[in-house]
């Protein structure tokens, strides 16, 4: 019979040389608590920022303006943050009010500094969506993992093209960064490193595998751990607007931040809010 | 962090089924790196929606996304060669229970014929459900198949399906 013959041979093809499998339960597991968080927060906030690690989805967001409309230069922070205000910050407990503020604050008047600085002929605008203008802190609210960090979303333009920023500070368990190093290291779908900060903060810069056909989108996404603090900056070459109902496309060659100025902008002292 | 119930449940169907879905996932892409990739993305996909599929349609759920993830994979990498090329053919008929005419052969079929053969080959599906997982009728999985058939039979230079 042909067909059984068929079978034979395909069964005989995909068992013989078979190499051990590299994947294991825990860490398929730990990739889909990963991405079901990853998708909560996209659904929350448009910040998927682990989607990117995974290689398993690129964040879209949905209505608002164009993309097109609005690009300004920076604005000067509108006050000093001050000092923090008092209170407890635990990985469980929505920020109270005054810290949601502060945060907020801190994490404005660092962006609209330090941004510029990295990229001088950029103007900015606001992400379609997010709740605060370009370079601009803000916070979801409610309960924890959304009640208690800050986020910024921004589509930067220059003469290469539009991207992304994405920055969120947040408050996590100290155990967090540990956990999540050794997910980087087992991590197979996208490629991460792990690398040390210079004050001992643990640092994950997840970006695609290589070969990336061209107009596929680029992301780097870094994730440093100090403190209490979990800093996320995300970087692209989209304008994570979905085409047609699909992914997002490349909208400029690279990311608008090199993968070295991501890090080094995570790995910055003012955003390091949460000790 | 603590499993819940229905994790413990998506780690032992992992254990079960993650084996044989990197062979159906080596058989569509050729590549054991390639497939261990698509079978991350399924399980990853099927943790997601595992509290609500039902037990008896889960093996059809996760087969669906793998077929979906490489044919989602094949037009993205649409320029490269997913299939690394195989030595080149060696002369006179070939025996189908050599690994390299198998996979000369699949190489040869388009990634939709290919899933189709190795849904109804190597998974044993009935043709209905080879159609409806990937959207087609059953006359076109009967006709794919069967010029499937043809084309790797002209590939081992029809020294060994004739055999009866």
């Amino acid at each position: 019979m042909q067909e059984t013959e068929m079978h034979h041979a395909l069964k005989a093809y995909v068992s013989e040389g078979e190499p051990a499998m590299g994947l294991t339960a825990d860490a398929v597991l730990a990739a889909g608590r990963r991405s079901r968080r990853t998708r909560r927060l996209a659904g929350f906030a448009g910040a998927g920022l682990a989607a990117a690690l995974l290689g398993a989805g690129v964040v879209v967001v949905s209505g608002g303006s164009s993309p097109g409309a609005g690009f300004e230069a920076a604005a000067p922070c509108p006050f000093p943050p001050g000092s923090r205000p008092p209170g407890v910050i635990a990985a469980n407990r929505p920020f109270p009010p005054e810290l949601v503020e502060w945060a907020a604050t801190s994490l404005t008047c660092y962006l609209n500094d330090e941004v510029p600085r990295l990229l001088p002929a950029a103007t900015y605008a606001q992400m379609p969506g997010a709740q605060a203008g370009p370079l601009t802190g803000f916070s979801l609210g409610g309960e924890p993992p959304w009640g208690n960090r800050v986020d910024s979303m921004t589509l930067i333009r220059d003469a290469e093209g539009t991207g992304d920023l994405t920055v969120t500070v947040g408050v996590v368990d100290r155990s967090v960064a540990a956990r999540e190093k050794a997910s980087c290291q087992r991590e197979k779908a996208a490629k991460c490193t792990v690398q040390n900060g210079p004050n001992g903060e643990t640092v994950l810069l997840g970006t695609e595998r290589d070969p990336l056909p061209a107009g596929n989108p680029r992301n780097f996404v870094v994730r440093v751990y100090r403190g209490h603090s979990e800093i996320n900056v995300q970087v692209s070459n989209t304008d994570r607007q979905s085409v047609n109902g699909a992914a997002p496309v490349a909208t400029r060659p690279k990311p608008v931040l090199s993968a070295d100025q991501a890090v080094q902008l995570a790995l910055s002292p003012e955003l390091y809010l949460f000790p | 962090m603590v499993k819940a119930d229905w994790e413990d449940q998506f780690v032992e169907y992992f254990c079960t089924r993650a084996q044989p879905l990197r062979r159906l996932a080596y058989a569509l892409c050729g590549d054991w790196h390639t497939a261990e990739d698509l079978v991350q993305l399924t399980f990853v996909r099927l943790y997601r929606r595992w509290p609500g599929i039902r037990d008896e349609s889960v093996d059809a759920y996760a087969r669906r996304v793998l077929v979906n993830a490489f044919l989602t994979h094949r037009r993205a990498r649409r320029r490269e060669s997913l299939m690394a090329d195989p030595p080149e053919r060696a002369a006179g008929g070939a025996d189908p229970t050599d690994g390299l005419a198998v996979r000369r052969a699949l190489a040869d079929l388009a990634p939709r014929q290919r899933a189709a053969v190795v849904l109804r080959y190597l998974e044993d599906l009935p043709v209905a459900e080879v159609a409806a997982l990937l959207k087609i009728s059953e006359g076109t999985v009967k006709s794919q198949t069967a010029r499937a058939i043809q084309s790797m039979r002209g590939a081992f230079d029809g020294a060994a399906f004739t055999r009866e």
